[in-house]
Parts: structure tokens; sequence; C-alpha cells
């Protein structure tokens, strides 16, 4: 890695992600979320060119993902801010989170072996509605790809926010606090962030519920990885 | 049209240097604090090296960092501001992340349907079961 390397890296990342926030600012679209155009407009560009840029730039980018281990403690923040809802609701906070995260990692589970998906796609699957920092690190622990499972992320994302509250109104789940949970516990930030724009309840409920779910999910990935060792 | 008082332009002077100088010191603040968490992980991810176990040193720093927050043992303030400046441009961090599945495509190849399949359906049903056991809970907390 050469301090060239670097600068070019991180200016192009810099550049890429400004331009992509310029975009949605003009369109205001959910689904133009800047880090899922500035993924796709990269990697077509980066596919168009020989391999060694790829190689280069991902070289180069190794401290913007150094950063990311700092981002995820400062995560700690946002938790800690919400913790009052932890405290007045731990038990309906517990459990629906315990049951959220506990159905999709069996429908991933079992599903997956059904359509003959491989262990590392399961794997990236079952970290998809871990916030982005922490499922990057639990991916090399588990011996996933970065790659796969930022996208399983992206998608777990996008799919709750668009889809959730619907989903959520036809379940009859009218709760502010249940629907922050729910999309809190699947959808992390970005599901969060549609909480928040339904309830102020809800978004705290977002908070505590993808900051508890990151942490559940990763106790039972590293406790399953060190029994498959 | 009425003119402004002599005095106010020196006023909005002195008061548009003092407002450099705060946000001067906001900027060094901010700035120290990111060190602070840059160290917290970078000593986290000594002692995971050291230990051996199989755990992502920034989930550990995730986890210090909240009990030094509920202990008091680090004032909110200490660390506050980095840690805003940090999560704002969290998701530009996440490119290069991004940008590497292209390394990953021949794991794709022929399973892409079945994953989509995967991700959609769970997805959904976590959504229904956390919900409906959410609703259940909070009416239980009501009555």
């Amino acid at each position: 890695m050469t301090a060239l390397e670097v600068l070019a890296a991180t200016a192009f990342t810099a550049a890429l992600y400004w331009a992509c926030i310029l975009l949605q600012r003009r369109f205001r679209l959910a689904l133009l979320h800047p880090v899922l155009v500035a993924v796709l407009v990269g990697g077509t560009l980066f596919a168009l060119l020989p391999p060694r840029w790829l190689d280069a730039y991902l070289e180069g980018s190794a401290p913007i993902t150094w950063l990311l281990g700092p981002a995820t403690a400062a995560l700690a923040l946002p938790f800690f801010r919400r913790r009052a809802f932890l405290a007045a609701h731990p038990w309906t906070a517990l459990l629906t989170v315990v049951a959220g995260c506990a159905s999709t990692v069996a429908v991933v589970w079992g599903l997956g072996a059904l359509l003959g998906l491989s262990p590392a796609l399961r794997w990236a699957a079952t970290l998809k509605s871990v916030t982005l920092p922490v499922a990057l690190g639990l991916a090399e622990v588990v011996r996933t790809q970065p790659g796969v499972t930022t996208l399983c992320v992206f998608a777990s994302g996008l799919l709750g926010s668009a889809v959730g509250p619907a989903l959520l109104s036809w379940a009859r789940v009218h709760s502010p606090m249940a629907r922050g949970l729910a999309l809190g516990t699947l959808s992390h930030v970005l599901g969060t962030a549609r909480a928040l724009e339904e309830d102020p309840l809800s978004g705290a409920a977002g908070v505590v519920a993808l900051t508890l779910s990151a942490l559940l999910l990763a106790a039972a990935a590293i406790c399953l990885s060190l029994l498959i060792d | 049209m009425r003119s402004s008082p002599p005095w106010t332009g020196c006023l909005a002077r002195r008061s548009s240097s003092s407002g450099r100088k705060h946000r001067g010191h906001a900027l060094i603040r901010t700035a120290l604090q990111l060190v602070l968490l840059g160290a917290l992980f970078a000593l986290c991810r000594w002692a995971v090296e050291r230990s051996g176990v199989p755990v992502p040193a920034g989930l550990v720093a995730l986890v210090l960092l909240t009990a030094l927050l509920l202990t008091r043992a680090v004032p909110e303030r200490a660390v506050g501001g980095g840690a805003d400046a940090l999560l704002r441009i969290l998701p530009a961090l996440f490119v290069p992340s991004g940008i590497a599945v292209l390394r990953e495509l021949p794991m794709l190849r022929g399973h892409l349907l079945s994953l989509v399949v995967v991700l959609v359906a769970s997805v959904m049903l976590g959504l229904l079961v956390a919900g409906v056991v959410g609703q259940a809970a909070a009416n239980r907390e009501r009555q």
C-alpha cells in the first residue's frame, strides 16, 4: 500500500459518495441510497478497468476500512442516549429482538439449505440484519465475504424500510414501540430512520433494537463459529 | 432606509471572530475525541489479537464504550462530538467493502436467485414475527 494509492482511493471514495448524495438530494428516492449507488457505479467502473486497478483501490482503501472499527465503537453513543427506552421497556425490547432474530435466522438456514445455498452465502444472509460496521467485523470471524455481506445488509435495510411499515400495518401492528423494534431488528439503521419518520418513540425503539440485535446475532455467530471450528 | 448604528459592525466583527474561535475549539475537541475513539479501537484490536479470541475488535470496543458510558467512567461529552462526526461519515466508509463484491462474483454465480428469495422471505417473516411479538408485549405492558 503506497501513499499515492491511499490518497487516490480516499479521494475517489469521497468524490463518488458526494456525487451520489447530490443525486439522491436531486431525485429524493429511497432506492437511490448514496452507498448503494456508489457501490453500483464504482463496481461497474472497476469491472470495466483492468483487475489491477481494483486491487490498487482496495489496497489503498485500507485506512477507510480501518475507520469502521472506531465507527463501530461510536455506535455506543446513540444507544447510550436512548437507554431510558430500554430501562422503561426491557422485556418488550428483548422479547421482540430475540423473536425477530431467531425467526429470520431460522428462515435463512432452513430455506437456504432447501435451495442449496453454500454455508458462506447463508452466513452472509444471516448477517443481513446486523448493522454494517458490526456485520463486516463478523464476516471475518465466520469467514464469509465482505462484499456479499454488504449487499445482503443493504437488501435487508432497503426492503425493510420500503415494505416494512405497510407489512406491519397489514399484520395490525400499530404500537409505535413494536413497529420501531421490528424495523430496527431487521433493517438496522435504514429501518430505524424509517421508524423515526413515523414517531419519535419508534425511532428510539429502533436504535435500541438495532444495537441489541447486533449484539445478539454477534454472540450467536461467534458461538456457532467456535462450535463449527 | 434606516442605517445600522456604527457600533453594530464592530460588534458583528467581534462576535464573528469569537464564533471562529469557538468553532476552532470545537474542531480541536472533535479531533481529540476521534483520536480517543481510534485509540480505544486500537487497544481492543491489540487485546483481541493477543488473546486469539475470534471476536471483532470493533464489537469489543462498542461493548467496552457502552459499559464505560453507563458506569459514568467516561462522560458522554468526552466522546460525543467525535462519535457523532464519525457516524455522519459512516456510510462513506462502506463503499470500498461494497465494491469488493466484484472479487466475489464467482461465489454468487448460479445462486443469486436463491439468495434473493432467502433474503426477501427471511426479512418479511422476521418483520412479521418481531412486529406481532412486539405488539403482544406492548399490549401486555399497557394492561
